[in-house]
Parts: structure tokens; sequence; C-alpha cells
């Protein structure tokens, strides 16, 4: 319950909803899918303002990527063949596991990048292919790369009369990416995600990047641990399994009081291997 | 506390809705008489107050009352009559699939939003749509068995 709750808008138009953004910055919140904020129940929240009617739900591939609206709910993602086709299916494999299925038809992708909670999906995906949002307000747009964005967290990184519209995950036609989440049922919380995006050529490993969330409060980059696999052989289980031992080691950890440290640390090379191993088949033509 | 009017569609009927304006959509259409949709957690875990929105399901409990103007909402009253019930409603009996109750409502609207858009599902892809609906009593088994029979039924297959 929004025991403050004074006001609620549903602006027709992006440029109304930023005008509503700039004028209302105290106790107010911007809303799409609304599920963080009926959840939060925060009592400081004197307005909702109601972006779902901004025209920012589409899906469409151009010569840079693929651009989805910050409005586009986790069902619609899933439903894209755009986005099943991106990447090997990176962000597809990310979004499949978020919540369920009532959720997913209301949690929007710029909601879900906006709260970035430690426990959600989606941004180990969004820092491997290296997502950058489009960042309106009422005299500007600017673009911010999802790497800055939670470099602190998003919520910091965005002004209180800023919208983000639109999520364009780059062209990355030469990688293959896998994404797995552990936890203890599908519908539960991850315990840990896990990532990788690689672009084998003649056998080896071109480029090679992992990425880790819900081990620490943000989603992580681990770029040593995949440095170990450059220009490795992509049929080089052992520099596989080093590599991965070696991603425990970089990832920064918080408390988690279901798991110990000690578990996951056990748990995420485990992780890691299998999908090297997964990206490796899916370019031999497997899956 | 301030209240809006909003106008929206309740399983095929126009509907004008006085709410106000921190309400809940579950407890708003509870007020108007709905009482088959459920309130549960309150947090969108359980399921319990789940209802068609656009035809696609979704947890009442986490929709501002305010922001459900023009929906289109369909609630299990909408599946069928006491005297004529819907195929789902009546394998979840046949089946056994009722213990206590109280998450049917919500597992047959996450059902019927499944049939809808296939009507021939295997048992993951009716697990995988049911996902969100919490029950324990039944352990799941005749509940999920009563979206296969409704399935059969609702596709003529003997």
């Amino acid at each position: 319950m929004l025991r403050k709750l004074e006001n609620y808008y549903k602006p027709s138009s992006l440029q109304e909803a930023l005008r509503l953004a700039d004028e209302n910055t105290e106790g107010a919140k911007l809303i799409a899918g609304g599920t963080a904020v009926m959840a939060a129940k925060n009592n400081e929240v004197k307005t909702l303002i109601d972006i779902k009617n901004t025209g920012t739900d589409k899906i469409i591939k151009d010569e840079n990527g693929v651009r989805a609206g910050a409005t586009v709910t986790i069902a619609s993602l899933l439903e894209s063949n755009e986005i099943k086709n991106y990447c090997g299916g990176l962000i597809y494999e990310a979004a499949y596991y978020i919540a369920s299925t009532p959720l997913r038809n209301m949690i929007t992708l710029g909601g879900n990048i906006i709260q970035t909670f430690p426990w959600s999906d989606l941004p180990a995906a969004l820092l491997l292919c290296g997502a950058e949002l489009s960042v309106a307000s009422k005299n500007n747009i600017r673009k911010l790369s999802y790497i800055n964005a939670v470099k602190k967290h998003p919520s910091l990184a965005i002004s209180k009369n800023e919208i983000v519209t639109e999520v364009l995950f780059p062209d990355l036609t030469s990688y293959t990416g896998k994404f797995t989440k552990f936890s203890q049922t599908n519908f539960d919380y991850a315990i840990l995600d896990a990532g990788v995006i690689a672009k084998i050529k003649d056998g080896a490993f071109e480029d090679i990047r992992f990425a880790v969330s819900a081990a620490g409060s943000l989603p992580q980059l681990l770029s040593e641990s995949a440095a170990l696999l450059k220009g490795a052989p992509a049929d080089d289980k052992g520099a596989a399994a080093k590599a991965a031992r070696h991603a425990a080691s970089e990832t920064i950890f918080t408390n988690d009081k279901r798991v110990s440290i000690e578990y996951k640390k056990e748990i995420l090379p485990a992780l890691f291997e299998r999908l090297i191993e997964r990206v490796v088949k899916e370019n031999k033509g497997g899956n | 506390m301030k209240t809006i009017e909003i106008k929206l569609k309740i399983n095929n009927e126009d509907k004008i809705l006085r709410v106000k304006i921190n309400e809940r959509l579950v407890d708003a259409l509870r007020a108007a008489g709905y009482k088959g949709i459920k309130k549960g957690c309150y947090e969108g875990s359980c399921g319990a107050c789940t209802v068609l929105v656009n035809g696609r399901p979704m947890n009442s409990c986490m929709i501002p009352a305010a922001s459900a103007d023009g929906f289109e909402i369909t609630t299990i009253e909408g599946l069928g009559e006491s005297d004529n019930l819907h195929p789902l409603q009546e394998s979840i009996l046949e089946t056994g699939g009722v213990q206590c109750g109280y998450c049917t409502p919500g597992f047959l609207i996450s059902s019927y939003a499944l049939l809808k858009s296939n009507p021939d599902p295997n048992m993951d892809e009716i697990k995988r749509a049911t996902d969100g609906n919490l029950c324990r009593c039944t352990g799941y088994v005749k509940k999920l068995e009563a979206v296969e029979r409704a399935a059969k039924k609702m596709r003529g297959d003997k």
C-alpha cells in the first residue's frame, strides 16, 4: 500500500511523461510494470507516473543490433524472434527464468534495468553484450552504457527527471552466448547467475567474456578470468577449467542468508565450465 | 484518500469502478463483487489473485487499480457458471485437483490463458504456464493432469 500516494498520471506520449518527470522529482516514481514499486510498499511515494502508454514497447533490428523499448515486458522479449536469435540466445536465456508467468507479463526491461536488484537475471547478460541505454530528459537524449550505469547503481546514474527509453543490444553476429541461473526452484531468486559469450575463430577463442550476478550487490564482468582463455584452443578443457576456477576468486561475493559464500565459490566454476562447453558445442553446430 | 473513476471491461461487461488512488486491483475487484479472486501474498509470489489483463495472466495484487482504466479483465467468474462449468473447472473436479481451493481460481486463470494460445500443450508447457500459482495442498500432480484433461476435452479428443 502506498499510503501517501496523492497523484497518478498515465501520460500518452513520451514528451508528456518527460514533462511530468521534470515537474515531479520529489516523491515521484515512474512505473511501467509496477511490480517493484508495488512490492516495495514505499510510504514516501506521492506521485506515480505510469509510462506504459508512451510508445516505448517495440523490438526492432537494425544495422547496429537489436533495439528494445524500455516498456517491453519480459514476456514480449521471450516472444521476439530477434531476441531468440540474438547472440546464441543470450538475452532469451537470461529472461527465461525471470520470476513467474504472471510477473513476466508485467515486469519490463527498463524497470529491470533501473532496479538492478542483486538477484536480477538480466544484468549479467546486459554486461556481456555491452548493452547501451537511451536516456531521455525533457531537453536531451543521452547514451549510457550499462557497464557505466552499474558502476554504482543505475538508479544513481539516471536522474529522477530522466527516463530510459530504449536498450540497444549491439550487433554480435560473430559471437555465441549462453546464460545459466542457479536457484533452488525456477521461480526462486537466483543464488548465482552466470553468462559467457565468445567469438571463436580457427578453433580458438578470439574473444571471450564472463559475467556473474547474484554473487554481490551488483553484476560483475570477470575480465581476468576471460583473459586466461583468450587465444586458447576452444577444445582445451584444461584451460577452460582453469579460467572457470579463477572466476571464483575474481568474483566479489557478499553474504547471502540462503547459502554461504564458500558454497557459491564451489558452484561458480562448474557453472562457467558448463557454459563454455555449451558455447563451444554450439559454435561447432551443436546446441 | 483521493478516489478516481476507472472504466474497464470485466468478463465482457463494461464497468465503471470508483477506486482509491492507492488501491490494488485485487482489492478493487473484490470490492466490486468478484470474490473468486483471492488475496494472498500481496507481493506477486503466490498467484492467488491472478486475473487475465488484456488476455494475459497477471498478479492483480501488483497492479495499481488506477492503472486499470481501459483494461479488459477476465476473472474466474468469467470462465463458467455453476451449472455450466468450463472444461478446466470440470476437469479439476474430476481429477481431484482441489483441496483447500484457495489457489484454484488463479491456477485455472493461468491455465485458461495457456489453452487459449496453445490448445495442445505438453506437460512442460503446462508447468511453465502455471509456475506463478503456488499450491500448498495438492502437490500439483492432479492439477496439472486436469489441464491436460481439459485441453483434450476442448480439442474434442476422446
